[in-house]
């Protein structure tokens, strides 16, 4: 869902507080759905992800960025399972990925911190600047951005932060479908 | 014995993956970045260069405080990466945005959605085994 703010007044209002801040920055449009509940805490996250990124796309270092979800704001749009919330995707994911992956992003993402709150789709872990056409494509599956080797790796102790990581850039070509592959041989 | 009406062209090829060239959904896409000075302070717009952004290119994410502004997990950035690949190689990544191919959003036709999701499951998994290294994540 597309949430526009326009002339410096978030809708659905936030945090009085928040509004402030917005009102001193360009306008911009912010790609996070709405709960219903806690949409002050979205709009807190949105801030910080526009504040981390330093409003500019990650990717492009453009302006005006919108703020995109990694894993889609739709997995958690309500606070529970992945397999109830996209049954589909569950089974994507488990015979893909595993059920460990998926416990862990039920655990990460989907279920509410406590009983009856939102789920945490919404994190900054989850959340990315990107320019509008690049969250597009991004969106797609057009590019990825792998990070390079495993980041966590350098993280030894409990108080151990990680301020960077370097993120490798890919075109993702589709596969050629198997009629264009025959129409091909046709026409040759 | 299989029947000669059945048509099994789909299942038992699964097509290949295109290089960037060919594939023409990539055709006239092109990301720059813009070059800073310095990573911490403001660019100079004057003299600001944009460099092409080209698969391959390694970029920095960083953040000022990964306390209170953590920077995106790379374990999401890596799952990201896997699901699309398979999306895309199964060319489902178009129609379903940010759905990641599924068709349950609205949970009014599970059925249709899962025959979808198994048969891009079984064309990945065939092209895998066609062309082992290739494509796989």
């Amino acid at each position: 869902m597309v949430v526009p703010i326009k002339d410096g007044l978030p809708w659905p209002p936030g945090d009085p507080q928040m509004t402030i801040h917005l009102a001193q920055r360009q306008p911009f449009v912010m790609c996070v759905g709405t709960c219903g509940t806690g949409v002050g805490d979205m709009i807190a996250n949105v801030l910080k992800t526009l504040e981390r990124d330093r409003y500019h796309c990650a990717l492009s270092q453009e302006g005006q960025p919108v703020v995109a979800h990694i894993i889609p704001y739709s997995f958690g749009r309500h606070a529970a399972a992945l397999e109830t919330v996209m049954p589909n995707a569950f089974r994507f994911l488990n015979l893909f990925a595993g059920q460990t992956v998926i416990n862990r992003l039920n655990n990460y993402l989907m279920l509410p911190e406590v009983v009856g709150g939102q789920s945490r789709i919404n994190r900054l872990e989850n959340l990315l600047c990107l320019s509008p056409t690049n969250h597009r494509l991004f969106g797609r599956g057009f590019f990825v951005l792998e990070p390079l080797g495993d980041p966590l790796v350098r993280l030894r102790n409990e108080a151990d932060t990680l301020d960077s990581y370097d993120v490798r850039f890919s075109w993702l070509p589709e596969h050629r479908p198997p009629v264009a592959e025959h129409m091909r041989g046709e026409s040759e | 014995m299989v029947d000669a009406e059945w048509d099994l062209t789909q299942v038992l090829d699964a097509g290949r993956a295109m290089t960037e060239e060919e594939d023409e959904s990539l055709g006239g896409l092109a990301i720059t970045r813009y070059r800073f000075q310095h990573a911490q302070q403001p660019r100079r717009p004057r003299i600001v260069r944009r460099i092409p952004v080209e698969t391959g290119f390694v970029f920095t994410l960083t953040t000022m405080n990964p306390v209170t502004h953590p920077l995106p997990h790379p374990h999401l950035l890596q799952l990201h990466a896997a699901a699309m690949r398979v999306c895309r190689a199964a060319g489902m990544a178009m129609e379903q945005e940010e759905d990641w191919g599924s068709s349950d959003e609205e949970d009014s036709q599970p059925s249709g959605g899962e025959v979808d999701a198994t048969y891009m499951v079984q064309r990945y998994l065939t092209e895998l085994g066609n062309s082992e290294g290739d494509a796989a994540t």
